[in-house]
């Protein structure tokens, strides 16, 4: 066995390729977030059970790897590929499972090692890898720890198992500033026979999924850049009718500079990469070149063969609405890029296939397999689920259970549910309410203090909106709208916002208040925002009494608590007003407090810069509050779900 | 203010030859391009006397005598522009109807003349409705030859208003073919086309017409580049045009060279309609499959969006043109219903019009002969034919491993699907079936048998 040599490396995740290829040594790096999480999982493991390492797909030729995030699959020695090609489905093309970790039942010699790690080299992973080479790393169950006694490199080609360079990163995840993103959402329509054998089924659509990827592999797939000219495929330069981007010499990163301003497309002057594009991924359309001389189909004027079916039969079409992201560095050269595009696809569809067959409904109904992007809590890992559409949340339990399972994530609170799916920038819809509106205040500027504020989204429900008329009494439903959204956005519930009505209705049916409360301008308080959450979302709440405002200004270290923990917005009346407390700036040394208010007596419309400027959401302090009146808090708990 | 008629000059003699014709009266057909600006004449082509009985085996075509022209039979002047249409390449279309006689015969048949060029466009839009999606104006032209004061006049109707009066128009001969661009494709057809249960009992015409209808649609709304750029469509096609401007003008039609364009087209995989899975119970399948070529012609000045339509307009007619012209042979030659029917449609030719370097088109059986396309084109073009005027080369017929339907299956075994071994490699025993153009046409058929 060769000595390993030191690998260095930098913050960036993509960097890293960069410094290493002045070192030209293979090596594989560990963000230190990987080693925690081994470490913690290992002992809840069965000996002889494996998981994944997953990592950017390295683009040159020497094998060096970087691990940041493990999959916890738990699997078995006969279960292993099958499990793989699932993980494998998960990930954005450009990153790959890197290596497989085994925990081993005690402290073995290295060539004990080195024997395990001959025999997974038997187990058929390098099929599903496609031939590249990959790390097993062996943990102890009792002490397991990363080190470069315990990962080997499994050589594919040569079926050699060597030793391998590694270093443990000091940062929690590797972050991803070298990155492109590039999202290709083509509709891909498929057709199959439906035979009521679930096994014939399976097979039917397996067919024609395995006939569209043949399809995207082939050299007709043709890869368009959004807003730019420049198209990319598989052809070689001789047989393409089609003049593609000449890419020997390019990278990634070069294609920003074909893609034009949307403004203004057709002016070639614009040329300019544009940094507000950044946020969003690069839009790539999938198209297939019908016309030229490809070696597709036959040649000569057509024929049509004509076929009467024996029986008749059940042709069932629907279109796959793909949504593939690919994360790659920019510094990949261009000429990789197309192989990873495809990859990205075909992953996909096979994440489809089996989405549509295992939710293939009674009665014949096929579901519409439908991709969602999440980013792994504990790296900046992004996944991708394939979810039916039309199956509840609820139903979708048992998936989200192994979901959170698999990536080792606590389950008390919602993380892969649909409404926490990733929102680009491009994909956001109108829907009335400004979002989050307390970013891009100025700091509250408390001395010593810490501010602690809502965690996640939340919209800003106030006065006059959906054109009604609540002036002067509504601003408690509001607030408890807002609320509500926070429970929405988080993914708790799919209940839509309640309209002032409809909350009066809920009040009336759990016996609160008389019929004849519905459509009357009556104030609710505290109490009444408590018993709404609860029996429209089931959600419970804390109660805080305060007898007057002045007292509020004590009760800091509860809020700041509030808010690290629970993260819910809080619902205060008091006198005649209610608002909304989205966070605390809270100094244990001074005890000084400053609140962070969302105030729903606003009556204009959704303009940012006024409910900041003029303070419809701002940091106030204790003489906010009314001395002379008491006040009671709302604190909704989060429950433990997910 | 209205619409200016451009005749291509050579049209000027065929005028001046119709006057010299025995018969007292004829009508025809206007061929050529409708702009939003302008109109543009490239042909004309007279409807042949309407056979009678004994005149079925004659082969001069001058004998027989045409009625009045308010007795023209609609029926056979529409039939005309339908065949007529299949010849014409992209961009072209049969634009309005010319008629000669004398005034006072002219006088009595204007309501048949309008009533005619109402009655092609119906027959015409029926199936245009998958092709021409997007005319750019729905004005046809009606020119009116005095063989008495042998003057000419023009006038348009808007054929999408049924009450619409006719507007006065300007008809000019002019070479307007320099400039003029070829734009051309080649099309890779491999669509399959489930036919639902209560569709099989229409006839494959209708059959097909429906099952190609997405496909259609999907080239219609195909990406194109232009000699392999990707390119605005706002474009000029030809970008050159603007600095050769100088230094034609004494160019006669025959001497024009024009710049060729290749177009390829770049095709989404959706079906662009279904949001929800849909069920169908189907009784047959079909595939259609083979390479077509497309042909258009551009004016000077076009731009690349005008360039995609035309040659996608070519497309998506040649190849319900040759499933209609199969589909009508089979009703003439009413073959019994097998289970498996192998169809070949016809082979595109290219004829050259005249001394332009503009071609048309046309479509020849396997059984037919070069002689065959000649007699047709004399008799419903009148294009005067040489051998050397037709190219046979663009496509061709089948070979015989061609003919295999190919039979989808599982490419690699994967660890959690069952293992499907096919067992049974069929030999495919087809009856292949090649037919004529309705006109003139014997039917032959013959039996295949494709053997592994």
């Amino acid at each position: 066995m060769a000595a390993p040599t030191e690998v260095t490396f930098a913050a960036g995740i993509f960097k890293e390729n960069v410094a290493s290829s002045n070192v030209a040594e293979p090596g594989v790096t560990i963000s230190s977030g990987v080693c925690e999480d081994l470490i913690n999982i290992s002992p809840t493991c069965e000996p002889k059970t494996f998981g994944f390492l997953v990592g950017p797909a390295s683009w040159e030729e020497r094998d060096i790897f970087i691990v940041n995030c493990a999959v916890h699959t738990r699997s078995k020695s006969n279960t292993l590929v099958q499990d793989l090609r699932e993980t494998i489905q998960l990930l954005p093309a450009g990153f790959d499972v890197c290596g497989v970790y085994c925990i081993s039942p005690a402290v073995t010699s290295e060539s004990a090692l080195v024997k395990e790690s001959r025999k997974i080299l038997t187990l058929g992973i390098e099929d599903v890898l496609q031939g590249k080479n990959f790390l097993v790393c062996h943990l102890d169950k009792g002490n397991p720890l990363v080190t470069e006694d315990t990962v080997h490199l499994c050589n594919v080609q040569d079926n050699e198992v060597v030793r391998v360079k590694v270093h443990r990163a000091q940062e929690d995840s590797l972050s991803f500033e070298d990155s492109l993103i590039f999202r290709l959402r083509p509709r891909l329509q498929l057709r199959f026979e439906n035979v009521h054998l679930p096994d014939k089924c399976q097979e039917k659509i397996a067919i024609e999924i395995e006939d569209l990827q043949d399809r995207l592999q082939s050299n007709a797939a043709v890869f368009h850049i959004q807003n730019s000219s420049v198209l990319l495929s598989n052809q070689s330069e001789n047989d393409s009718s089609l003049s593609t981007l000449n890419t020997e010499g390019l990278t990634c990163a070069d294609l920003l500079n074909y893609i034009d301003d949307e403004e203004e497309g057709s002016n070639s002057g614009s040329k300019k990469k544009k940094k507000s594009r950044s946020e969003d991924p690069v839009g790539v359309n999938v198209l297939f070149q019908v016309t030229g001389d490809l070696d597709t189909g036959i040649g000569c004027a057509p024929i049509i063969h004509y076929e009467h079916s024996k029986e008749d039969f059940e042709l069932v079409e629907l279109d796959l609405p793909l949504d593939v992201l690919v994360l790659i560095s920019q510094r990949m050269p261009l000429q990789q890029i197309v192989p990873v595009l495809v990859e990205g696809l075909c992953r996909q569809l096979d994440a489809m296939h089996r989405c549509i067959c295992k939710h293939k409904q009674a009665g014949n109904k096929f579901i519409v397999p439908r991709p969602y992007h999440f980013r792994h809590p504990g790296s900046d890992t992004l996944l991708t689920v394939v979810y039916p559409d039309g199956i509840t949340e609820d139903s979708l339990q048992p998936m989200r259970s192994s979901l959170h399972k698999l990536f080792n994530i606590p389950a008390d609170r919602p993380v892969f549910r649909r409404a926490n799916a990733l929102v680009f920038p491009s994909d956001q819809v109108w829907d009335g309410c400004l979002k989050n509106t307390h970013i891009g205040l100025p700091d509250p500027g408390v001395k010593d203090g810490h501010i602690y504020t809502v965690q996640g989204t939340y919209s800003y429900h106030h006065y006059m909106q959906d054109h009604f008329d609540d002036d002067k009494w509504g601003c408690a439903y509001r607030s408890l709208q807002t609320l509500i959204s926070w429970f929405r956005l988080q993914g708790y519930t799919d209940v839509p916002i309640p309209t002032h009505r409809q909350i009066q209705q809920a009040l009336v049916d759990i016996g609160d208040k008389e019929p004849s409360f519905v459509g009357s301008r009556k104030w609710i308080g505290s109490t009444e925002v408590s018993y709404c959450l609860d029996h429209l979302l089931g959600v419970q709440s804390k109660i805080m009494f305060v007898s007057s405002g002045a007292d509020l200004g004590n009760k800091g270290r509860e809020l700041a608590h509030h808010f690290q923990t629970q993260g819910t917005p809080v619902m205060i009346g008091g006198g005649v007003l209610a608002h909304t407390i989205l966070g605390v700036d809270f100094s244990e040394v001074t005890g000084e407090l400053k609140f962070l208010i969302l105030d729903p007596h606003y009556t204009g419309g959704e303009d940012l810069r006024i409910i900041q400027e003029k303070g419809w959401c701002g940091w106030k302090t204790t003489d906010f509050w009314d001395k002379n009146a008491y006040y009671n808090l709302c604190l909704p708990q989060r429950p433990k779900t997910y | 203010m209205g619409r200016t008629v451009l005749a291509e000059e050579r049209l000027e003699n065929y005028i001046q030859q119709l006057y010299g014709e025995k018969q007292e009266c004829l009508v025809g057909l206007i061929i050529g391009q409708l702009t939003s600006q302008r109109d543009y004449v490239i042909h004309m082509a007279r409807t042949p006397p309407p056979e009678e009985e004994e005149d079925k085996d004659e082969t001069g075509k001058t004998k027989s005598s045409m009625p009045p022209l308010d007795k023209t039979s609609e029926h056979w002047v529409v039939t005309h522009a339908k065949q007529v249409v299949r010849m014409l390449p992209g961009s072209m279309d049969v634009i309005g109807i010319f008629a000669m006689a004398p005034p006072d015969m002219m006088q009595k048949a204007q309501a048949k003349l309008r009533q005619l060029i109402f009655a092609i466009h119906k027959a015409l839009s029926k199936a245009q409705n998958l092709y021409n999606r997007d005319p750019p104006t729905t004005d046809r032209v009606l020119l009116q030859i005095c063989n008495t004061t042998r003057k000419l006049t023009c006038r348009t109707f808007d054929v999408a208003d049924h009450k619409c009066t006719t507007k006065p128009a300007e008809w000019k001969f002019s070479s307007f073919l320099d400039g003029w661009s070829r734009v051309e494709t080649s099309l890779s057809v491999n669509t399959s086309i489930p036919v639902p249960i209560e569709k099989m009992s229409s006839d494959l015409e209708k059959q097909i017409h429906m099952g190609l209808a997405p496909f259609c649609d999907r080239i219609w709304n195909s990406l194109g580049t232009i000699d392999g750029q990707f390119c605005d469509v706002k474009r000029l096609l030809d970008t050159s045009s603007e600095t050769q401007k100088k230094g034609k003008r004494d160019k006669t039609s025959a001497n024009i060279s024009m710049k060729k364009f290749n177009v390829d087209l770049l095709m989404q995989m959706s079906s662009g309609s279904t949001t929800e899975p849909t069920v169908t119970s189907c009784g047959a399948t079909m595939l259609i499959r083979g390479r077509i070529v497309g042909r258009a012609f551009l004016p000077h000045k076009a731009t690349v969006e005008d360039a995609l339509k035309a040659i996608k307009t070519d497309l998506i007619r040649s190849l319900i043109s040759r499933c209609d012209l199969l589909c009508e042979d089979l009703l003439q030659s009413e073959e019994e219903q097998d289970p498996k029917i192998l169809y070949e449609t016809p082979v595109r030719i290219f004829t050259k019009l005249g001394s332009t370097p503009l071609t048309m088109c046309d479509y020849i059986f396997q059984d037919e002969k070069l002689q065959d396309v000649i007699d047709r084109n004399s008799e419903l073009m009148e294009l005067h034919l040489t051998d050397e005027q037709v190219e046979l080369d663009f496509e061709r017929i089948p070979e015989e491993n061609e003919l295999v339907k190919p039979e989808k299956r599982r490419r690699t075994v994967s660890g959690s699907f069952t293992e499907h071994k096919a067992s049974s490699q069929n030999s495919v025993i087809g009856v292949a079936i090649s037919g004529v153009v309705a006109i003139i046409g014997v039917v032959v058929s013959y039996l295949y048998f494709q053997q592994e």
